[in-house]
């Protein structure tokens, strides 16, 4: 998903019409009042006029819209035991790992504006853990993220403990895992459909250079 | 520091269940004494993310749509099976069970899909849901208009993704949490009473939910 906040979206993202590749997304004119009011909600609560595409593929089904919403807003886009850059750090990491361009790009640029600098979000779309600027608790973070995108079922007590060792809680373990899973769903649904990326994470590094 | 829980990794998150349905559902198992399901004490860390992944759960797997309960069990469970996740796996194989009325048929298909008895129109749902799970980013509009070949119209195939997502979030979230198995038996029991009574655990008032997030 992607949610920068209003100000910072670029003005050309605004309420283009969303194509998808593979499968027919449901744009605002197309839209029962259902999802509608849904779209109206995602504005409400998250500031942004343009609804993202993810949500017009969720919009096939309109419950699984509402209760995505619902799960991206109380695990994703809130700061938790796990703060709001480590979540869009976890975000962005998986999303290149699971090769989601759509993901990859706004969770990058969600990445930046939550604090993220340039040199880890490049890394983290390159799927490079040795970056300089990745602390080393940050690299173990990363770490157990992609073992339980690639290879969840070998998990065992010790990448717990290696987790622990490097200073995270049960409560922020708890969460990772949570993040890590809901984008092995988003990056999968935006597969499906053929979403391109947006590019929001150059027009966000633009902006910036012109500030 | 490598100490975990009874029924998941971690112990830190077992010993404080937040208040709300499964807090609820696992005292009185416990109080009765009966195996019960160790995803439960996840669904317990955070209650509002919980609501949302269960309500959605419901209206996926159980509602009305326009693929049968029965395939999506199995499309949950052959999900599983492609992610090696044997708790996910035995659980909704246990439902899908009940719901095809036959074990052997249920486990033929995940343990040999194309020699299996199913349908090909059925068998080409299954192919795409295994590109889904083990290399979604090279599905192309030539997987889609396949399945569309085949009969499968864009409400049909919306549902395949949406189930295929849901268990590629579910197996992560069971096998990284270190969720254990529980018995035969109570694969069974427990499989049933989702085959009949679905994946909420609420009271049908959305307004519920306005309960507290996590402390």
């Amino acid at each position: 998903m992607n949610t920068p906040t209003r100000q910072q979206v670029p003005a050309q993202e605004v309420c283009q019409p969303m194509q998808a590749a593979n499968l027919p997304v449901v744009d605002e004119d197309g839209a029962s009042d259902e999802v509608k009011n849904l779209y109206q909600q995602f504005r409400k609560d998250f500031g942004q006029p343009q609804v993202p595409g993810i949500l017009q593929c969720f919009a096939t089904h309109p419950p699984l819209l509402e209760h995505m919403l619902g799960l991206a807003k109380f695990m994703l886009f809130t700061e938790g035991a796990l703060g709001r850059k480590h979540k869009e750090m976890i975000s962005a990491f998986v999303s290149a790992l699971n090769r989601c361009a759509y993901c990859t790009d706004s969770h990058a640029c969600s990445f930046r504006i939550a604090g993220g600098d340039s040199d880890t979000t490049r890394a983290l779309m390159a799927c490079d853990l040795e970056a300089d600027t990745i602390t080393p608790p940050e690299r173990t973070l990363l770490q157990f993220a992609k073992k339980i995108t690639e290879n969840s079922q070998a998990l065992r007590g010790t990448d717990i403990a290696a987790m622990r060792g490097s200073g995270w809680t049960d409560l922020q373990i708890a969460e990772v895992i949570h993040v890590t899973a809901l984008f092995a769903s988003f990056n999968r649904v935006v597969n499906a459909f053929g979403l391109p990326s947006q590019n929001l994470l150059n027009a966000f590094e633009e902006q910036s250079a012109d500030e | 520091m490598s100490k975990s829980g009874e029924h998941i990794f971690l112990d830190g998150i077992e010993a404080n269940p937040q208040p709300g349905p499964y807090a609820d559902a696992i005292a009185a198992a416990k109080k009765a004494g009966t195996e019960y399901w160790g995803i439960w004490n996840i669904l317990a860390f955070h209650t509002m993310a919980s609501h949302h992944l269960c309500e959605l759960s419901h209206e996926l797997m159980f509602k009305q749509a326009p693929i049968s309960p029965a395939l999506r069990e199995l499309i949950a469970a052959y999900t599983s099976s492609l992610n090696h996740c044997d708790f996910c796996m035995n659980a909704h194989a246990a439902v899908a069970a009940h719901l095809y009325n036959s074990k052997d048929f249920v486990w033929s298909v995940l343990n040999d899909p194309e020699g299996s008895t199913l349908a090909e129109q059925e068998k080409a749902l299954l192919r795409f849901v295994r590109k889904l799970t083990l290399e979604s980013g090279s599905i192309t509009q030539m997987d889609t208009d396949s399945l569309k070949s085949q009969g499968w119209d864009d409400a049909s195939i919306y549902y395949a993704i949406a189930v295929c997502a849901l268990f590629n979030f579910y197996n992560r979230f069971v096998s990284g949490n270190g969720v254990k198995m529980v018995s035969e038996t109570a694969f069974e029991t427990l499989g049933a009473r989702m085959a009949q009574a679905g994946y909420s655990r609420e009271q049908p008032q959305p307004d519920s939910a306005k309960a507290s997030n996590h402390a």
